[in-house]
């Protein structure tokens, strides 16, 4: 909005809030302008006496036209001061002439609201040829009524019919020359028209931004004119004053109204043509493009409006408003309605793909719920009864994706774990997913084993496989009871192994990806996880996550991330990798899906530290029997537990430190799962490599050359639920199992 | 351990009570040892021995090899889990 449009719309707030200050302002303004412009030619000698050049003359039927009454008295009490200041005539005498001059400038304004009170803008803006000729033919009018009115005050009609006839045209073309550049300035003005009260309430005034193009050529045609009147004037007066071929003012006076006749015909034959040009390019051009603008208007505002409502856009056709086409209107019409008729077919259309898109984003936020909802979130239950310590995230780069990972009860103190990802993304791997997680838990708890399971899960999802999708998956179950932790791989990346003393990653066979080949057969494998222990399971969404610069998150990043915690718990594991994740990606979006298991079997700890020595057996012994209070051992299960570690402690005193091997510490440490009703025990010592699992002993047998010194080992093997040895950072560890109610 | 010992008629009775285990084994071993001139057989009584270890058992092998004829009263049942997976409710008469 430029400072005029500013302004214009200032003035009209002010207007309509105090119409009053207003219509004085334009009283008092129109009837400065008008005295000021009158007394300067009234002064002006040669302007005046015979010759009566009144430039003014023309301005007070505009200003009255413009602003009303305001205007018509404005101007009509500065003339009867000038006339009061000039020519001293009795009162009744200028109370006739400001009667005159009140229905001289009221004209127009009257006739002009009385002829287009009903049109849809009444105010005078000249942008058409009919109002132009309008103002033509009012101006004349107006002219011939002031001459007719003032007539009969003249003493001599005779010797005045000259002075009459220069003041019609006097009159008329002062009212062309002046008036109609000063109504012009008016309307650009930021000033309002004051018209009849019920026509500025029926129709509010609307300053135009911009003149169209009848205005520009009546403003450019108009004021060549001037320039040519101003040159005849100029020419009449120079030859008066220079050449000295007329001396008398009367003489003079025959000029100047040479001079109007001249300029009178001259404007007939300069605004006849002009008219004739202006009306055909309104006709053929100017309207036209005004209503095919206006048309255009409507047209967007519609579609925007049908958008946001979604109601069908009414007016395909183009309303031509009766306009007579010809030439190159009559193209751009017909291209303008084809293309109006293409974009109503093109947003129809864009609505209905519109539609579709969101029942499909409707669905798909659905369907993401219910993927969601497949896999469970709330491990609560695994930390109560089986100290298990679970952390999981699934999320997909899209709406819904092909990760999925499971935590369920595999029988008694065995609990499943899976992480699978699908080929694929969306909808095709998400529906594959589903079907995948189903035939993969429900084979994990038909089969005992997880090899057999995954081979059995294959056969099933090679079924019916048309689309050729395939998972790779890991999946493990964990005896809760033992620790022993058997697990199988279909082509997915090893887990980490969150080991209380070691860090790796779990060995596992390759194996080939599900849904591939259905003879494939799985086999699985085994470790004994200690308590403390833990598995981090994960999607390659992890470790191929995208930076900005297209490098991928990468294996040793996850293996640092993992260093970082490696002391937490589940949540805090996943957590962490999730945020380093996140760090890294930045800003560039997730390309992958993003899945990540965890679970640390979370047993609290009791740990004892005793010197390889036999001696040490009876602390050994207080420490066993306060475990065994505390989990409520049977006396059998009490005796086990002291006689398995005796034996194997004693071993350790005895054979595991070698002359010069130094004599460290032997650390037994215990764990209660009284759930299921076990307890772990495993002894580590850092003397020679042994593994008493290696030793195959014999029962004592009458007549036989017994040895007695397998039978430490013998009691061992045979006394406990489970025992298991393993070498790691130079430390024999056995792992024990023990009933609680042997 | 609570060790007594006596011989009658050629026949040691032995009494243990408490813990057999490494560190008390050598004083059973060293309690045993006079008696193989005089005795032809052992009779130990267990009522009150409630623990027994591989330490034990290799004594009462020492005793089975130097007499040949052991026998055991009064086993509780962990005891007897023990003579059972090691194969001495063979050698002995377990009663």
């Amino acid at each position: 909005m430029n400072r005029t449009a500013r302004a214009a719309e200032a003035v009209q707030r002010f207007a309509a809030a105090r119409p009053r200050a207003y219509a004085t302002a334009a009283f008092f303004g129109s009837a400065l302008l008008y005295f000021i412009v009158l007394e300067a030619f009234l002064n002006v000698d040669v302007l005046n006496g015979e010759t009566q050049v009144r430039p003014a003359s023309g301005m007070s039927p505009v200003l009255g036209l413009f602003f009303g009454w305001p205007g018509i008295f404005g101007c009509a009490i500065a003339n009867t001061i000038s006339d009061v200041i000039h020519e001293t005539t009795n009162p009744a005498q200028l109370a006739i002439y400001t009667c005159i001059q009140i229905v001289y400038n009221a004209v127009p304004y009257v006739i002009w609201y009385a002829a287009r009170r009903r049109s849809e803008f009444p105010y005078p803006r000249l942008d058409t040829v009919a109002k132009i000729g309008a103002y033509l033919v009012l101006s004349v009018i107006d002219a011939l009524v002031i001459t007719a009115l003032l007539m009969p005050l003249e003493e001599d009609v005779m010797q005045a019919l000259n002075i009459h006839a220069v003041r019609a045209l006097n009159n008329a073309i002062f009212l062309v020359y002046v008036g109609m550049p000063l109504l012009v300035v008016l309307e650009r003005s930021p000033l309002m028209p004051l018209a009849f009260r019920s026509v500025m309430e029926r129709a509010p005034y609307d300053h135009r931004p911009r003149m169209n193009l009848t205005q520009r050529l009546l403003v450019g045609t108009t004021f060549l004119f001037v320039i040519v009147l101003a040159v005849f004037i100029f020419a009449g007066y120079s030859s008066y004053f220079v050449d000295g071929s007329i001396s008398t003012p009367q003489d003079l006076a025959e000029i100047i109204s040479s001079i109007y006749i001249m300029t009178s015909i001259s404007t007939v034959c300069l605004y006849v043509p002009i008219i004739v040009i202006l009306r055909h390019l309104e006709t053929h051009y100017t309207r036209p493009l005004e209503v095919l603008t206006d048309a255009s208007r409507e047209f967007v505002a519609q579609v925007a409006r049908s958008q946001e409502t979604g109601t069908p856009i009414s007016a395909t056709q183009l309303d031509d408003k009766g306009l007579k086409l010809k030439h190159e209107m009559a193209d751009l019409f017909s291209a303008t309605d084809a293309m109006r008729a293409d974009i109503v077919r093109y947003v129809e259309e864009l609505g209905a793909v519109m539609a579709e898109r969101e029942r499909t984003a409707a669905e798909l936020d659905i369907a993401a719920r219910i993927q969601n909802g497949a896999v469970p979130h709330d491990f609560a239950s695994f930390v109560e009864r089986y100290n298990l310590d679970v952390a999981a995230v699934l999320d997909p780069a899209r709406e819904v994706g092909g990760d999925f990972y499971d935590v369920f009860d595999a029988g008694e103190h065995r609990v499943g774990f899976v992480i699978a990802d699908v080929s694929g993304k969306g909808v095709p791997a998400a529906l594959f997913m589903m079907r995948a997680l189903a035939e993969i838990k429900e084979q994990m708890l038909a089969n005992e084993d997880v090899g057999a399971a995954f081979t059995a899960a294959n056969q099933r999802l090679c079924e019916h496989n048309d689309a050729m999708l395939f998972v790779t998956a890991f999946a493990c179950v964990l005896d809760v009871s033992t620790g022993q932790l058997t697990y199988a791989n279909a082509g997915h990346n090893p887990p980490w192994l969150r080991h209380a003393t070691s860090h790796q990653w779990l060995p596992c066979r390759p194996g080939l990806v599900m849904g591939a080949l259905d003879v494939a057969t799985y086999r699985s494998a085994a470790i004994e996880l200690q308590p403390g222990d833990g598995l981090f399971l994960y999607t390659d969404g992890v470790t191929e996550a995208m930076d900005c610069n297209e490098r991928l998150f990468g294996n040793d990043r996850l293996e640092d991330a993992l260093f970082e915690v490696s002391g937490t718990g589940a949540a805090g594991a996943v957590e962490h990798v999730r945020a380093r994740v996140d760090e890294f990606a930045a800003d560039a979006p997730q390309a992958d899906d993003i899945t990540m298991l965890s679970f640390v079997w979370s047993l609290p700890v009791r740990s004892l530290a005793l010197p390889p020595d036999d001696r040490a057996l009876d602390d050994l012994f207080a420490f066993l029997d306060d475990v065994c209070a505390e989990a409520g051992c049977s006396k059998r299960a009490q005796f086990t537990m002291r006689l398995v570690l005796e034996e194997l402690f004693v071993n350790v005193a005895h054979y595991g430190f070698p002359e010069g091997h130094p004599r460290r510490s032997v650390h037994v440490e215990t764990a209660v799962e009284a759930n299921a009703g076990c307890v772990h025990v495993s002894l580590s010592d850092e003397g020679i490599p042994y593994d008493p699992l290696s030793y195959e002993p014999e029962k004592v047998e009458a007549g036989k050359d017994n040895k007695i010194g397998g039978l430490g080992i013998l009691l061992s093997k045979e006394m406990t639920e489970r025992m298991a040895y393993e070498r790691a950072d130079g430390k024999n560890v056995v792992h024990l199992v023990f009933k609680i109610e042997a | 351990m609570d060790i007594t010992t006596s011989i009658e008629d050629g026949i040691a009775h032995v009494t243990l009570a408490g813990s057999l285990n490494t560190n008390t084994a050598t004083d059973l071993e060293q309690a045993l040892e006079p008696l193989f001139a005089d005795a032809s057989r052992i009779v130990f009584d267990f009522t009150d021995l409630e623990y027994i270890s591989s330490a034990g058992l290799r004594v009462l092998m020492v005793a089975y090899k130097q007499l040949g004829d052991i026998e055991v009263s009064g086993a509780s049942e962990e005891v007897r889990e023990v003579f059972d997976i090691t194969g001495f409710s063979d050698l002995f008469s377990v009663r």
